[in-house]
């Protein structure tokens, strides 16, 4: 790979990893899944970036690659996990539009993370607590209440309200719209 | 559908944690009303933001991720990360070269280092995963099955990757993700430097006075032939022996002997804590469980809780609409050093309500949540004369029962903690699965 690509891998994948994470979550409900498919996209863009068209909108070509994908994944997960019909994937086409938009501006995953960063100093300790154990450590509920010494469902409740406040405050900020 | 319920399911799914009807029931609310969607994109981006802020390196990982299935890394990426690495070793390593000792010792081991630049020391006989790579001149360089080490050579395992190296004397090593190793080999003797990570290592006998030594930051550990476990971070280097005698030493010199069944941990501090595994040093070889025959038809995407004496209550009902699975699941009964492999054999006594196609899946899980969890779908098959309702015993291996695709992630090797069994009726039939007992065993232990 050469220089001058990975610059260009470096560059799309910081402006468009977050709408496409989100595309990709939503339609498929699982993490991993999501970030293989992330990946994917990424690698089929870089390998057929000679096939662009330079006259046409960038993002929109991404958001094909995109959608080949998950139409790819789901005819080899078959049944499960969930099947979005075209009637959804249309609507998530139109929603993922709007926000890919949002990329545009190369600072917008940093202004995210910031608006994040400010919002969190603003939660009780143990909500920071809560959420790190959930999203960085990965832990389950049950073992987040074993060892915060809380019931499992105080646990989902208590990370929910984090989030719900974090959410409402990111949107004050600009970073999350409604 | 309350909002707080809706915001509850959509979490679940995101996470997910959502079982397959709850996934049906969020599809059916998302294609009622469009505006449920545009909310679940929304959650998504905060869930994506809260991952990216938690865990850093998510950008980093994908970045690495694509290079590697696009070509040779060379990003400024990597090279910052090598040259961080590189400068943390230099520290680790140089500064404590002011004690004349250490001075002596270090520049014994570069010596003969230098000398066997280019011996081939161990072979690398699987690998598994996107990320593994000899780190050559700050720079990184995939490797993969039937590549050499040489003795200098630095092996990373990164996440979601492991590999499997050998020696000419049968001695194996199983090296987990997020390990760092450098290999070296003085007088005879094998040295592996383990920065961070696990390994599992199997080690054949080796001739008396050349004894391999694997070394951290904050241990050293001498085997003559054993079969042992070592994992390296920040904080401590932790050892279990599965088999024979290990010698394991502090920075101070202290020495404590581990015998089969035991275990230390060495903090930086030069500290030895010694533990002993119970009950009995088979079990990492098998484990079995007796599943009560009681009710839980609303137990859909619930663990089912084990007791003290790891004794597992399961009953696989499909009472009501969409509730087409049951799981098990311990967070008691799997020792760690129990390794369920691909040639592990399941025997299971079970029974079905109806005749049907049903499938398994069996998934262990890092208890910390690292990566790499592993997830095999399995197609057992009952005797060809079953009839519904009949109790009946069937035993399979993994390997032979392990279907390809459908999202199953395959590894040779699985060596975490613990370990959650679905079982399924993909056919979203009513078939009462019912299990009595469960087993897995290793062929070659049992």
């Amino acid at each position: 790979m050469s220089d001058d690509m990975e610059i260009w891998a470096r560059a799309i994948i910081e402006q468009n990893q977050r709408w496409l994470m989100a595309y990709f979550l939503s339609s498929t409900g699982n993490p991993i899944v999501a970030e293989d498919l992330c990946q994917d996209v990424f690698v089929a863009a870089l390998k057929g970036r000679d096939r662009f068209d330079s006259s046409r909108p960038f993002g929109a070509w991404l958001r094909g690659i995109a959608r080949n994908v998950l139409l790819m994944h789901y005819r080899s997960a078959g049944k499960a996990p969930i099947n979005l019909g075209d009637k959804l994937l249309h609507v998530l086409d139109e929603i993922t539009e709007d926000y890919e938009k949002d990329a545009a501006d190369p600072e917008h995953e940093e202004i995210a993370l910031g608006g994040l960063r400010d919002c969190m100093k603003k939660l009780s300790e143990r909500a920071r607590t809560l959420l790190s154990l959930k999203y960085g450590k990965h832990m389950r509920s049950k073992e987040i209440s074993e060892r915060m010494d809380m019931k499992a469902t105080a646990v989902d409740m208590a990370i929910s309200r984090g989030r719900k406040a974090l959410k409402e405050c990111m949107e004050k900020k600009g970073v999350v719209r409604v | 559908m309350s909002d707080d319920e809706l915001q509850t399911l959509i979490e679940l799914y995101l996470r997910g944690e959502a079982s397959s009807s709850q996934q049906v029931q969020l599809v059916e609310a998302m294609e009622e009303n469009d505006r449920i969607l545009n909310k679940v994109y929304q959650e998504s981006l905060l869930e994506h933001d809260l991952h990216n802020y938690f865990k850093k390196t998510n950008t980093e990982d994908l970045m690495r991720r694509v290079v590697k299935a696009c070509g040779t890394p060379q990003t400024r990426s990597y090279k910052k990360r090598i040259q961080t690495q590189e400068r943390r070793r230099f520290v680790r390593q140089i500064v404590p070269l002011a004690a004349a000792a250490l001075i002596l010792v270090c520049i014994s081991v570069i010596l003969v280092v230098q000398s066997n630049a280019s011996k081939q020391l161990l072979n690398i006989d699987q690998t598994e995963g996107p990320a593994i790579y000899k780190i050559v001149n700050q720079s990184l360089q995939p490797v993969e099955a039937g590549n050499i080490i040489y003795a200098g050579d630095r092996l990373m395992v990164a996440e979601r990757s492991n590999a499997v190296l050998s020696y000419k004397d049968g001695t194996t090593l199983l090296c987990e993700a997020g390990t760092l190793l450098e290999f070296f080999e003085v007088n005879g003797a094998k040295i592996i430097q383990v920065d961070e990570g696990q390994i599992h290592a199997n080690v054949a006998k080796q001739k008396q006075g050349a004894s391999m030594t694997l070394r951290s930051r904050h241990a050293e550990v001498s085997v003559l032939g054993t079969s042992f476990d070592l994992r390296v971070d920040d904080e401590s280097t932790k050892v279990d022996v599965v088999e024979g005698l290990v010698q394991c030493s502090n920075k101070r010199g202290e020495v404590t002997t581990l015998a089969k069944g035991e275990g230390a941990s060495i903090d930086g501090k030069g500290s030895i804590a010694k533990i002993k595994h119970k009950p009995d040093y088979d079990a990492p070889y098998n484990w079995s469980f007796t599943l009560n025959d009681i009710e839980c038809a609303d137990w859909q995407g619930v663990i089912v809780e084990g007791s003290e004496e790891d004794v597992f209550a399961l009953r696989s009902v499909v009472r009501e609409k969409n509730e087409h699975h049951g799981i098990v699941s311990s967070q008691h009964w799997y020792d760690p050093r129990f390794r369920i492999r691909e040639d592990s054999i399941i025997r299971m006594k079970m029974k079905l309500e109806k005749d049907g196609f049903w499938h398994m899946f069996l998934l262990t899980q890092p208890k910390a949540g690292r990566m790499p969890s592993a997830n095999m779908e399995l197609q057992p098959k009952l005797p060809e004369n079953y009839q519904a309702g009949e109790w009946v015993t069937i035993e399979f291996s993994l390997k032979d029962t392990h279907k390809e695709g459908a999202g199953a992630r395959k590894t040779h090797e699985y060596n975490d903690y613990f370990c959650y069994c679905f079982f399924f009726d993909s056919q979203e039939r009513d078939l009462g699965i019912t299990i009595e007992s469960f087993e897995i065993f290793n062929p070659n232990k049992k």
